[in-house]
């Protein structure tokens, strides 16, 4: 066979296959087939396993065992001990201030990837991407060198004489070193969605409105956050949703200073109370649920009002 | 501030470079714009015109020079607090609000009553006829309509000046030559000083009163377009603006009289010398007639030549005809009693020494 016609053949049977898809994808099988392995890996390793642990944390612990039977008593332990309590808090303080913090720095770095386009557009992409590409326990290790006591902050405010070494400030092994840390690693999922939706609003949308007499600030508030608000809504979500589950980083960097994830491997791990464990894991299910749900309500409640 | 003849002046370019890295895209403009006047800054893309209009807008900083706006030096003024309405090429309407609300928008920000604003907003749909097309969403508007809803939010905050940026491009040609109609209408009425960006020639001299042609960052020349058309002042203008025949030949002066010798024919140019860097003879299609082989006349320049080529457009002939150094265009009326050449036919190219104009180069 000729290149050619190696060619034209590649092209019919291509051709071909995407009208199959076109047709396929028009009927009611050939939707549940396109997506059905989407769907099965979901099932199987996220839903099924919710389940399972769902139904543990109504099981009865007694004497170092689970046992058959059904109770809401390691759901009441952990809402009124104020061990737990305290902790379910500051989980959801920190992934609030995490995403505060994240939109804060990200908004203005999608922009100006966007806007500023060229080498510098593609540089703040690069060096938001490029912590993604090393692991999240050597990234925290890197955090040591930075903030511990006598780390390179530190170090630096004493020469600066800012600080003195009774003073310096506690950036390590606590929720400061959490925040800090989290805020690192969630970055590029508030930048991401941002830097997409931003390149579908025209710059001289922007113009126009400064043209009109709107400052900096209004161009802001006015125009491009409602405009941005599909992108802004998706970061401030994952950004927030992934803070609340996240393990690793407040794990290695949050030293006695615990948030649920880390509870929750702690009991699972070092004791064999399953189902405590997993009634704080549907906790903080339950958490991420209905923050989804209460967004999306008040997203659909501002789409219907309209931008002004 | 007040020009010579005591009209007022709106806009004053004074000495205006903008320079991106190496690339000149103005280089040393200066002009004024009077009070109520249609400026058309006409030139092909990449001549600077977009930017030396940004410039004034705010969007763009000047390297050098300064921007006046009703006497007060606006070079370093922000974007926002610049009186000036825009209309972009694209209209950039506000996708998220409703026809209302886009032309509310400049009002909110000077603080109009809510009351007021309303008023407002009925009368300048008013006045681009879309009354009733408040709560509409741009989005679902046509072209035309869009460029209306642009125009109306521009002129809600009775800007000092009006900025448009080829308002007019995006449209097909039959609603381009209505809405350059009710455009100026608009203007004229209003009597709001405008400065127009366009790249086509014909919208520039339909509705402008005068012309700025722009090349490679530089005004070339700006008159009224009856002068743009009949004399430009450059060789570009020349070419520019409308068809253009550049006759070939030996230029020089004899006995106070400035000459074209084409191969051994003498032309008479319409010229008091011969400039320096020299220049280009040029005589526009319509000014010239084709007529039978053998035909004389003393008062006019003559030239023989070959039709190659003939289009019958209706209203008028147009004859390619081959003079020997290159092919000219000849443009004859369909007149009454008016004969046909055919192609390969000899004929006598004739025109008046006024209409043989010289271009600087």
């Amino acid at each position: 066979m000729t290149r050619q016609e190696s060619e034209t053949t590649f092209g019919r049977v291509n051709e071909r296959l995407s009208s199959v898809l076109r047709k396929y994808s028009d009927t009611q099988f050939g939707k549940y087939a396109l997506i059905g392995p989407t769907l099965f890996v979901v099932a199987v390793l996220m839903i099924f396993p919710t389940i399972i642990l769902l139904s543990y944390s109504f099981n009865p612990y007694d004497q170092g065992a689970i046992q058959a039977g059904s109770t809401l008593a390691h759901y009441v332990r952990a809402f009124t001990t104020t061990l737990y309590q305290d902790t379910l808090v500051r989980t959801i303080k920190i992934a609030v201030i995490v995403t505060i913090i994240d939109f804060v720095l990200g908004f203005p770095l999608a922009y100006a990837a966007v806007r500023k386009g060229g080498w510098m557009g593609k540089l703040i992409v690069i060096a938001t991407l490029a912590p993604l590409t090393i692991d999240l326990v050597v990234r925290s290790f890197g955090w040591f060198i930075l903030l511990n006591g006598t780390g390179v902050i530190n170090s630096t405010l004493m020469e600066l004489g800012l600080v003195t070494r009774g003073n310096a400030p506690q950036l390590l092994f606590n929720e400061t070193g959490i925040i800090i840390g989290l805020s690192h690693v969630m970055l590029p999922f508030m930048v991401f969605p941002i830097i997409n939706v931003m390149h579908t609003i025209p710059h001289d949308l922007e113009e126009a409105a400064q043209n009109l007499g709107a400052n900096r600030l209004t161009v802001f508030t006015r125009i491009l956050v409602p405009l941005a608000l599909p992108g802004i809504s998706a970061g401030i979500l994952i950004t927030f949703v992934v803070s609340l589950a996240s393990y690793v980083t407040p794990a290695l960097l949050g030293g006695g200073v615990r948030v649920i994830p880390v509870v929750i491997t702690e009991t699972f791990t070092s004791t064999s109370n399953w189902p405590f464990a997993s009634a704080l894991s549907m906790i903080l299910v339950g958490v991420a649920l209905l923050v989804i749900i209460a967004y999306q309500r008040v997203l659909k409640e501002m789409e219907g009002v309209g931008g002004v | 501030m007040d020009s010579a003849d005591g009209a007022e002046i709106a806009i004053q370019y004074d000495g205006v470079t903008k320079e991106y890295g190496d690339l000149k895209a103005v280089n040393d403009v200066s002009f004024d714009v009077k009070d109520g006047e249609l400026l058309a800054l006409l030139g092909p893309s990449g001549s600077g015109k977009t930017t030396t209009l940004r410039m004034l807008a705010g969007f763009e900083k000047p390297t050098e020079g300064t921007i006046s706006l009703a006497g007060d030096d606006v070079t370093h003024v922000p974007t926002h607090k610049r009186d000036t309405g825009m209309v972009f090429q694209d209209y950039a309407l506000f996708p998220h609000m409703t026809v209302g609300d886009n032309i509310a928008f400049g009002l909110k920000r000077q603080g109009f009553e809510k009351g007021e604003i309303q008023e407002r907003i009925d009368e300048v749909l008013d006045m681009v006829d879309l009354q009733g097309f408040a709560d509409r969403n741009p989005r679902n508007l046509s072209g035309g309509q869009q460029q209306r809803v642009a125009t109306a939010r521009a002129i809600a905050i009775e800007p000092e000046v009006m900025l448009m940026d080829e308002p007019l491009g995006a449209l097909d040609k039959k609603l381009r030559d209505q809405l350059e109609v009710e455009l100026t209408e608009l203007q004229a009425d209003l009597g709001i000083t405008t400065l127009y960006v366009t790249h086509n020639q014909e919208e520039a001299l339909t509705i402008a009163d005068r012309i700025a042609v722009m090349n490679e960052g530089e005004i070339e020349q700006i008159a009224s377009p009856i002068e743009v058309y009949e004399e430009p002042a450059t060789e570009f203008v020349a070419d520019f603006i409308g068809d253009t025949n550049f006759l070939e030949g030996d230029l020089h002066e004899t006995d106070g009289r400035v000459v074209l010798d084409i191969e051994g024919t003498e032309v008479d140019v319409n010229a008091a010398g011969v400039p320096a860097n020299g220049g280009a003879v040029f005589v526009r299609p319509e000014k010239m007639n084709a007529r039978e082989a053998g035909y004389t006349d003393e008062s006019v320049n003559t030239l023989p030549g070959t039709v190659t080529r003939r289009l019958f457009l209706g209203s008028k002939v147009r004859y390619f005809v081959d003079i020997g150094r290159n092919v000219v265009t000849v443009d004859d009326s369909n007149k009454h009693g008016t004969t046909l050449h055919e192609p390969g036919d000899d004929v006598v190219l004739s025109w008046s020494v006024h209409d043989t104009r010289l271009a600087h180069g």
